[in-house]
């Protein structure tokens, strides 16, 4: 038995009906979705559907042709980054960046545009949106914000920084990997342009899953192109969504499995499932008090956050943490800069790192005391 | 029966489509798109000429476009 405390890495155990909709979907409707006419080929059309339906619901966005799916966030980070952006244009991005934002800006960066980084406050991992609005310029093109933070689970102001937003014409990007399924994101009503999303953490799809949202006034050049079942008799892609950006034949499979992760939220109720994570992250920041040497950053207390906590024990090495506690207590932790370079700067952590515990709908309270227990042995 | 087939832009508006009009309680069928309509999409939806305007008035409360409306036969 192992307790897995990595949930911000992926989800695990999936709900029972996830992975049940994956066989289910390969033993009768593996046809390629809507390429054929014939019904398994329209069968597995629809469950395709069915997801970009249920995820579009999700992210709170009106259209479901609005959404394409992608393999992860990153794929649907780069679409829009690399989509939008062309030489000489500014981008306003946070010291909080996962590397899947930042690779892209960087990138971006040798290829003629300027970036401006808005560091996020040390001791909250937060930042403010007015912060944020001050960087832009007339030549700013994008401002690409994370959600919530995939180090100390602390979340922006995205609401905030896309009304700011809106009277300057700037569109906005937001990073949902760590927070789509778990915390409300009416991408509709609060104007947000963009949103990366991945389905295999609190959405509770299989890995290989996730998508972008791409609102109807944003015109994004296509990363990928080819087939799409749809103007076959024409050689240049097609420009109406969801098939300008969607080529190929997609992770159908993954879909069926994302759709049933989809309907777990809805029958469980993510307020349910936020307010248990919740539970056990406050226990376990609670224990922390009594681990000795402990350095918690993030969000302070009582502050609105993610279950996910990044801890030190001053005097040893965050790998030795985590291999202690898998190797001696069977938990499983992340240590290291969890491909997040900028938000360990930021920190005041980097090179060096830290221990990440995140906690996910499937554990328990006993779990989490065990881990407080074990930490106050490495730590004596 | 007469019966009518309405074509779409790609196969994820014809699902689209599908999917409010039996919501809405009416009957469709999803087939393979007559060569002679349009190479735009290779499913179409049948239904019964009778529900036209309940078809028609379904999508467009929806804001659901369609390319064309053709007899079946």
């Amino acid at each position: 038995m192992v307790t897995y405390f990595d949930n911000a890495a992926t989800s695990f155990p999936k709900p029972p009906a996830t992975v049940s909709a994956l066989c289910a979907f390969q033993e009768t409707a593996a046809a390629n979705p809507g390429r054929s006419g014939h019904r398994m080929s329209v069968a597995a059309g629809r469950v395709l559907y069915d997801c970009r339906d249920a995820a579009a619901a999700a992210l709170g966005a009106g259209n479901p042709l609005d959404v394409i799916f992608t393999l992860n966030a990153t794929m649907a980070l780069n679409i829009a980054i690399a989509g939008l952006l062309e030489p000489g244009d500014h981008v306003v991005t946070t010291s909080m960046e996962h590397n899947s934002v930042a690779r892209p800006l960087r990138w971006a960066e040798t290829n003629g545009c300027a970036l401006t980084i808005v560091p996020a406050s040390p001791s909250t991992t937060a930042v403010r949106a007015a912060d944020i609005l001050a960087a832009v310029t007339p030549a700013t093109k994008l401002v690409a914000v994370t959600h919530a933070s995939n180090v100390t689970g602390a979340i922006n102001p995205i609401a905030d920084i896309a009304e700011g937003l809106r009277d300057k014409g700037v569109p906005l990007l937001v990073d949902a990997a760590q927070t789509a399924g778990a915390l409300p994101l009416d991408v509709a009503a609060a104007g947000i342009d963009l949103v990366a999303f991945t389905g295999h953490k609190s959405m509770f799809g299989p890995m290989g899953t996730g998508g972008l949202y791409v609102s109807p006034g944003m015109k994004l050049n296509p990363m990928i192109r080819g087939g799409t079942g749809s103007r076959s008799e024409e050689d240049t892609q097609p420009e109406f969504m969801p098939d300008r950006l969607e080529s190929g034949t997609p992770n159908a499979i993954g879909a069926a499995g994302l759709l049933a992760g989809l309907r777990f939220i809805e029958e469980t109720g993510r307020e349910r499932i936020a307010g248990h994570k919740r539970m056990l992250t406050d226990r376990f920041l609670e224990g922390l008090a009594s681990v000795n040497r402990a350095e918690v950053y993030g969000p302070p207390e009582g502050a609105e956050r993610l279950s996910t906590v990044a801890l030190n024990i001053r005097g040893i090495d965050c790998s030795e943490v985590a291999q202690r506690l898998d190797d001696d207590y069977g938990i499983l932790v992340r240590a290291g800069l969890h491909c997040a370079p900028w938000a360990h700067q930021t920190l005041g952590t980097y090179p060096g790192g830290a221990v990440r515990f995140s906690f996910g709908y499937f554990n328990s309270a006993g779990e989490v005391d065990s881990a407080v227990a074990a930490l106050r042995e490495i730590a004596s | 029966m007469n019966e009518k087939i309405m074509t779409f832009e790609s196969v994820h508006h014809t699902l689209k489509a599908e999917k409010v009009l039996r919501l809405a309680g009416l009957k469709t069928a999803a087939i393979n798109t007559p060569r002679r309509l349009s190479s735009d999409c290779g499913i179409s939806l049948k239904f019964d000429a009778a529900d036209e305007n309940a078809v028609t008035g379904a999508l467009a409360a929806d804001g659901i476009g369609f390319k064309g409306i053709y007899d079946y036969k």
